[in-house]
């Protein structure tokens, strides 16, 4: 008994990776700025929409892994396929400007967190993506792969730094269950469904189907496959809980006014020590590396299926050229823009909110579409109940980021 | 030629001009000759018919669909197009992906027929607009645009039907792993599926894709075939293609074939098949120019001006795939006419008439009446180019004797 437990235990970890690391990277620097912005705005009562968040977004990486271990294909593949070029170019550019926007204000997190370090913030970013460049280049995907899993740890410095804060533990147990009074008003309509949009994103749906096609995952392990895509919305969604704690333990108690979330950390100091700063700017700069080179990842990964250019993580350096390239292309375009004087950083923050939120519904049409596609599927098509529970949350998601959008622009 | 982009979403008109729908889709044989044989149109009611290609004419106004149309269903030898060649990944051998299909190149003259596939850029911008403006743009920058053409030889046509695109060449390396077995192999295995092919097509189109098929499948074909199918279908072809394909064959399964052809076609083969014992090796020539297809029409202007200095005369010029088979020609005035940067598949003719080391001399000089050409390119069994024979050298021959 003790040792089939052993056995299937290795063989969840053998599958683990794609969707743990996607849905990590869901808390990368734009999604920790605006969890931090949302507790230090509404409190406790941000907390609410987390077990929500958590159904939805292991849901929708189910579908993407199952698709991938199913077709062996990726989202790009597969639109491309069948629903030919044209459809194909449209879905490829606006992916890659509203994950060009992404990265921006991954970059852009990068310099404040390491202003609040004290950090000279230029060659540090430089030096970064460096980094990030050769982290994905002169690993092989099993190797990178582990990096990115071990990056997960960092994320626990919010954990610590949540304890610092001296939160009301209770109350925001009490939070997550709670319906709170402000549900309805137009400010928690807004934040959480920002809070949504930085979480479930088209990126995310593009990266975890792609990166799980490259692990070559066999159909046998297919339920392994779904049980690690619930598991990573849990405990991605575990951690944004502490994020959200610490603001809403430190400044939303104290009045705190934050004009953006990434000046978080330094605004906590005061209340929860220097040390809770020092790692919640440190977290804030894992996950900013984390979301540049997922994110461009994701892009690279949709040029070459879009296209068919030979590329991905599995294949040697010399022989997916066009695909790193891209790679580099996005990160780089993106520091200079950032390091670059009097760029309009926070409207660019918003309109990738925005881009993001109305591709969302755009994706889950064509996700769905491909899902219950008996051609490509076979009999791992969606069953009734779990389509009419995926058609009724993506038109919830879609409703939800479509107000978002109208709200922010309109500002009714 | 034409593009399927450019055929994709092309109306088609009753013969009372009315609409009536547009082409969505093509239906072919994948085999070594890809006949399309059904056009796929959405009507506008909205349903899809796929009708055979021979109640669809092309004129002046755009596609003509003949009053007398029938819709026929998909049969299972029949492959879409779109659904199993657009937009798919072709793959080498190991199952690494390569590259997409962005367009497919299909030859209209005389019958609609696949010639390749397009896995350019410039194919993307096709579907979506702008492809001249961005190949005007390149050639403007100076980027020499590789011209992105698998021509149809180089494609497994057997695995196309099982969803898969396999380069040929690919095949051609494995065969060097295990020379004997795997060649072997392959060639049954290309041979049953031609003959698969010919077994759901009437008569008629057989014949026809039979006339194009290379000699070595054309043996194989008559070999299996009972000498009453092959009579049948050697009378539907011209007699001098006939009398060529019985030369290539033993003398008794001539005899055999020659008791089951139509009366009215046996008298010019017997005529045609006396003059066999005139061999045309001393009238063979090597001063022929063969490039790649692949190559611009400057590139081809460059070789005619670089190679053929010694050459008495030089009035076609012969195109070659990676395997050396020919698989076009183009004439020195085409070349002329066409602009410098011009792929030449492109412009290519793409049927030819070809002699073999068998063919009688009296055939190759009708076959140069008939279709007014002036050399007759010779190939072996593997479609490689050995030279020409000119009209030229023919009569001089015939003069002296």
């Amino acid at each position: 008994m003790n040792k089939r437990w052993l056995k299937s235990i290795m063989i969840f970890l053998g599958v683990l990776g794609p969707s743990m690391i996607t849905t990590m990277a869901g808390n990368d620097g734009a999604g920790v700025i605006t969890y931090a912005a949302a507790g230090a705005q509404l409190g406790y009562a941000a907390l609410f929409v987390l077990p929500i968040l958590t159904v939805l977004y292991g849901v929708t990486q189910e579908m993407g892994s199952r698709i991938a271990i199913v077709t062996g294909k990726g989202l790009g593949d597969l639109i491309r396929e069948r629903f030919g070029v044209r459809t194909a170019m449209f879905v490829f550019l606006v992916l890659i400007i509203a994950n060009f926007g992404t990265i921006v204000t991954d970059v852009a997190v990068l310099k404040t967190a390491s202003e609040m370090l004290n950090i000279p913030s230029t060659p540090f970013i430089i030096i970064t993506i460096a980094f990030c460049f050769f982290l994905v280049t002169a690993t092989k995907y099993e190797k990178s792969q582990k990096i990115f899993l071990s990056g997960i740890i960092f994320y626990f410095t919010y954990v610590f730094a949540a304890f610092m804060g001296r939160p009301d533990w209770g109350e925001s147990a009490k939070a997550l269950i709670i319906p709170p009074e402000s549900l309805l008003s137009k400010n928690y309509l807004l934040v959480t469904i920002a809070v949504l949009g930085t979480t479930i994103t088209p990126w995310g749906q593009f990266f975890v189907q792609s990166y799980m096609k490259d692990k070559n995952v066999s159909i046998k392990k297919l339920k392994f496959a779904k049980l690690e895509a619930y598991i990573g919305a849990f405990v991605s969604n575990f951690l944004t809980y502490f994020i959200i704690v610490t603001t809403a333990a430190t400044l939303y108690v104290h009045h705190i006014v934050l004009d953006s979330g990434d000046k978080a950390a330094l605004a906590i100091k005061p209340f929860a020590g220097d040390l809770a700063g020092l790692l919640f700017a440190g977290g804030l700069i894992v996950a900013a590396i984390i979301g540049i080179v997922i994110v461009s990842l994701t892009s690279a990964y949709a040029f070459t299926e879009f296209f068919g250019f030979t590329g991905s993580l599995d294949k040697p350096y010399k022989k997916g050229r066009v695909f790193y390239l891209n790679y580099l292309l996005n990160m780089v375009v993106a520091t200079i823009l950032v390091l670059t004087p009097f760029f309009p950083l926070f409207a660019i923050v918003l309109y990738t909110q925005a881009l993001n939120g109305v591709l969302l519904p755009l994706f889950f049409f064509y996700l769905l579409k491909i899902v219950n596609d008996r051609r490509l599927m076979g009999d791992h098509v969606n069953g009734r109940l779990y389509n009419i529970f995926s058609i009724g949350s993506t038109i919830f998601i879609a409703g939800a980021s479509i107000a978002a959008v109208l709200i922010s622009i309109f500002g009714f | 030629m034409l593009y399927f982009s450019e055929l994709s979403g092309e109306k088609v008109f009753t013969s009372g001009k009315h609409y009536f729908g547009k082409i969505t889709d093509l239906l072919f044989f994948s085999t070594e000759t890809p006949l399309i044989t059904k056009f796929v149109i959405k009507s506008k009611g909205g349903s899809s018919l796929s009708i055979p290609f021979q109640y669809i004419k092309k004129n002046g106004i755009g596609y003509i669909l003949s009053d007398d149309y029938k819709v026929e269903e998909k049969i299972d030898s029949e492959t879409s197009l779109v659904h199993k060649l657009l937009n798919q990944q072709i793959v080498d051998i190991d199952g690494t992906e390569v590259i997409r299909v962005n367009d497919v190149v299909i030859s209209d003259l005389p019958d609609y027929t696949i010639s390749g596939i397009d896995i350019g850029i410039l194919g993307v911008f096709r579907w979506v607009g702008g492809a001249k403006l961005v190949s005007r743009l390149l050639a403007g920058l100076n980027i020499h645009y590789k011209s992105d053409f698998i021509p149809w030889s180089e494609i497994e046509n057997n695995e196309l039907a099982k969803g898969r695109i396999v380069l040929r060449s690919e095949k051609e390396k494995l065969k060097k792993i295990h020379p004997e077995d795997l060649a072997e192999h392959l060639e049954h295995a290309n041979i049953r599926n031609v003959l698969r092919a010919l077994k759901v097509m009437d008569e008629k189109m057989s014949a026809r894709v039979i006339a194009d098929l290379n000699v070595d499948y054309q043996r194989e074909i008559f070999q299996r075939f009972s000498p009453e199918n092959a009579g049948n279908i050697l009378s539907l072809i011209h007699s001098d293609e006939a009398a060529d394909v019985l030369l290539s064959l033993d003398l008794q399964k001539r005899e055999e074939i020659l008791e089951h052809i139509q009366k009215g076609k046996k008298q010019p083969i017997m005529h045609l098949l006396a003059h066999a014992k005139t061999p045309i090796g001393h009238l063979l020539s090597t001063e022929c120019l063969a490039i790649p297809s692949d190559s611009s029409v400057r590139t081809a202007l460059e070789h005619v001006r670089g190679d053929t200095d010694g050459f008495e005369e030089l009035i076609y010029v012969y195109l070659i795939n990676k395997e050396n088979q020919i698989v076009g020609v183009v004439n020195l005035h085409e070349l002329i006419l066409h602009k410098p940067e011009e792929p030449l598949y492109k412009i290519m003719n793409q049927n030819l008439v070809l002699g073999r080391l068998s063919t009688p001399k009296e055939i190759l000089l009708r076959r140069m009446i008939k279709y007014n050409i002036y050399a007759i390119p010779i190939v072996d069994e593997k479609r490689t180019l050995l030279g020409i024979v000119s009209l030229q050298d023919i009569n001089e021959d015939m003069v002296e004797n």
